[in-house]
């Protein structure tokens, strides 16, 4: 399946971004909030190489800049 | 232990209504002279010895015999039913068991005796007075009160009478805040809290006039100008300018709902100009309303709004502007204006330094007006469902930490209802929650989620596990495929029920009986595939809406499982499900 958005080679660059769009909306807003997160990323894991990715949203384009566009292997 | 006779005790809600004209509380049975409920809805509270009073306690009712509870009292409270002078029902100070012993203690036949110390006391002596023993409740017992332990359920609905807990907890989008939500009275979601918590406006900038949210057409707008109506943010002035023409401020409506009521409301001050004109198209006629800022009047013969305008002091010379607008369209270039007059047309030529104070914006959806909610950057129409609270017994909750992934809840400043149910619901768009606790399915199950498959662009699925196993997602008890439509269970092994790619609201259970069959069903009628299929061991379904990659697209009302042998009930679950919810 074709995704648009940001992809990773490791799981701490997906983790740095995902912290930098949680950082950027103020999440968590209190300690004791469930929503810890603006957006998470996806593990790839059926790629061959693996990767990590965060599907585009457009609250996101300002902090993550301009998405691209990838094939992610999906078990049906 | 807890106190647990949970039918001896009512809330009561300070957002219900009590009806004078009624001569017995609403939800109450009487048996004898006295009875109780679980749902009565008082908020006349003035006949309480301690005035008005909206917290918990139980509720005991006399209609014949005089409380004469005055003077006992260790806390408890007495009130009155209707026009009757004398004092008809009590109320414990507290919802506990030393509260329920002592108002016990406090009845009038139970004057001069010895206290009782325990809750089985009082509700022996008052089962073998003849108060309780007969005593049913006007409500119907809830789902899992007749089909009780499920292994979780999620709902908007109550489904437990024990419940106690929270509904859902709510993000409001427009700062993230979150806050948990529980059932009304009624046992429906507290959805007017809700309305209140999300902020409810509609409108950019909504002290800011300046600000490019708003467009300025032949006015000078001054900030800071003087105090506004809260007595702390300051209002701006609006001031004509010398160009002929009109003169005002507009903002658009942004994304409305159609045919929904939307509530318009400002905050005014004549200054040198004290005849103003606010304008709306939401109803896609441009609406008027003049008003007179001085006196407080709506001019009605320059006034077209279908439902009246009014105009309430706001005090220190302010006016609160209010009117009821049902939209006629998905977004309009003029959500709100407020348009300077000369006194007779608002056309002219504009004198320097004349105008009006303006202050607190508000286009709000919902059910009725709610208190002003101050905008910058982001409007306040959206909230998400950060958390559904298991009411099973299990506390299984099912969290989801990222906002993007969680269920939506208010859309345009109004609740999320199916369109064919015409019942509340949540919008999932790729979202999934994540339980406290996996569960390992059992041999025998019982699967039921009520949800709106409103397009095939995406997988509706009940439990499942997040990572893919063998080749497969793993377990789910069942997965209605995006695109083909396929009605598929996969407890560790693949079995495609039906393939369906129809749309609309359904009742989507998934069963494993007595004989080890495995059947899914639509609204209570079973697709042609079945199998015996036993789950695997040791995988845990630990995902609300997600199986391996899939999330979940559509609307869910409600999900529960039992992971045992329910088939007996099967029909009977469904039907109470479908009487709720309205699906078919």
């Amino acid at each position: 399946m074709e995704i648009t958005g940001y992809k990773y080679t490791t799981e701490q660059e997906a983790i740095d971004a995902r912290k930098q769009c949680a950082d950027y909306y103020g999440l968590p807003k209190s300690p004791n909030d469930v929503t810890k997160y603006w957006v998470d990323y996806e593990y790839a894991g059926l790629n061959n190489p693996e990767f990590w990715y965060i599907t585009y949203d457009e609250s996101i384009l300002n902090i993550l800049g301009n998405p691209i566009t990838f094939s992610v292997d999906f078990v049906e | 232990m807890g106190f647990s006779f949970n039918i001896y005790y009512m809330a009561i809600n300070y957002a219900a209504k009590y009806n004078p004209s009624q001569t017995t509380i609403t939800g109450c049975t009487q048996v004898g002279n006295i009875a109780v409920s679980t749902d009565m809805s008082i908020t006349n509270l003035s006949g309480f010895s301690g005035g008005v009073d909206d917290t918990n306690g139980y509720i005991i009712i006399s209609d014949t015999v005089n409380a004469g509870l005055v003077g006992r009292s260790t806390g408890n409270r007495t009130g009155t039913v209707g026009a009757s002078s004398v004092p008809t029902y009590w109320r414990s100070s507290l919802k506990t068991e030393p509260s329920f012993i002592s108002l016990t203690n406090n009845l009038p036949a139970r004057r001069y005796q010895t206290p009782f110390t325990s809750s089985s006391e009082s509700k022996n002596w008052l089962n073998s007075n003849g108060y309780w023993t007969s005593f049913t409740s006007t409500s119907s017992p809830l789902l899992l009160d007749l089909y009780p332990n499920a292994s979780v359920a999620y709902s908007l609905r109550k489904l437990r009478t024990a419940y106690s807990g929270s509904a859902i907890r709510v993000r409001r989008a427009v700062d993230n805040t979150e806050q948990d939500f529980v059932f009304d009275i009624n046992g429906d979601l507290d959805v007017a809290g809700i309305e209140s918590f999300f902020g409810n406006n509609l409108l950019l900038q909504s002290e800011n006039f300046g600000n490019s949210s708003w467009t300025q057409s032949r006015v000078v707008i001054t900030t800071g100008s003087l105090l506004g109506p809260n007595g702390i943010d300051m209002a701006d002035k609006l001031d004509e300018n010398t160009v002929n023409g009109t003169h005002l401020i507009t903002q658009a409506s942004g994304s409305i709902t159609l045919n929904r009521d939307y509530f318009l409301s400002i905050y005014l001050r004549a200054g040198e100009r004290n005849i103003v004109d606010v304008v709306s198209g939401i109803d896609g006629t441009s609406r008027v309303a003049r008003v007179n800022l001085t006196t407080g009047e709506i001019v009605s013969a320059q006034t077209n709004f279908i439902n009246t305008p009014t105009l309430t002091s706001a005090g220190s010379g302010w006016w609160k502007f209010e009117v009821t607008v049902t939209s006629a369209v998905t977004s309009v270039p003029t959500g709100l204006q407020v348009r300077l007059t000369n006194g007779s047309t608002q056309t002219y030529t504009g004198t320097t330094g004349s105008g009006c104070y303006i202050w607190g914006a508000q286009i709000s959806g919902g059910s009725s007006f709610v208190p002003y909610f101050k905008t910058t950057t982001s409007i306040a129409a959206n909230a998400f469902v950060g958390r559904w609270y298991d009411q099973s017994e299990n506390g299984n909750n099912a969290t989801q930490d990222t906002a993007g992934n969680q269920a939506q809840i208010i859309a345009n400043g109004h609740k999320i209802i199916d369109s064919i149910t015409g019942k509340i619901s949540t919008t999932w768009t790729s979202d999934r929650y994540t339980l406290t606790s996996g569960i390992s399915p059992n041999t025998k199950y019982l699967s039921i989620g009520v949800v709106n498959r409103t397009s095939n662009a995406g997988n509706i699925i009940q439990l499942g596990v997040a990572v893919a196993i063998g080749g497969l997602n793993g377990q789910q008890p069942l997965i209605w495929l995006a695109t083909t439509g396929v009605i598929r269970s996969d407890m560790y092994s693949t079995v495609n029920h039906h393939t369906s790619t129809q749309s609309g609201a359904y009742i989507m259970t998934s069963e494993k009986d007595e004989n080890d069959l495995k059947t899914a069903y639509l609204n209570g009628s079973a697709l042609p595939v079945n199998a015996t299929q036993v789950p695997g061991s040791g995988n845990s379904m630990n995902s609300f809406g997600q199986s391996g990659g899939n999330t979940t697209t559509c609307q869910y009302a409600e999900y529960i499982y039992w992971n045992s042998e329910q088939s007996a009930n099967r029909v009977a679950i469904e039907t109470n499900i479908k009487n709720y919810w309205n699906v078919y």
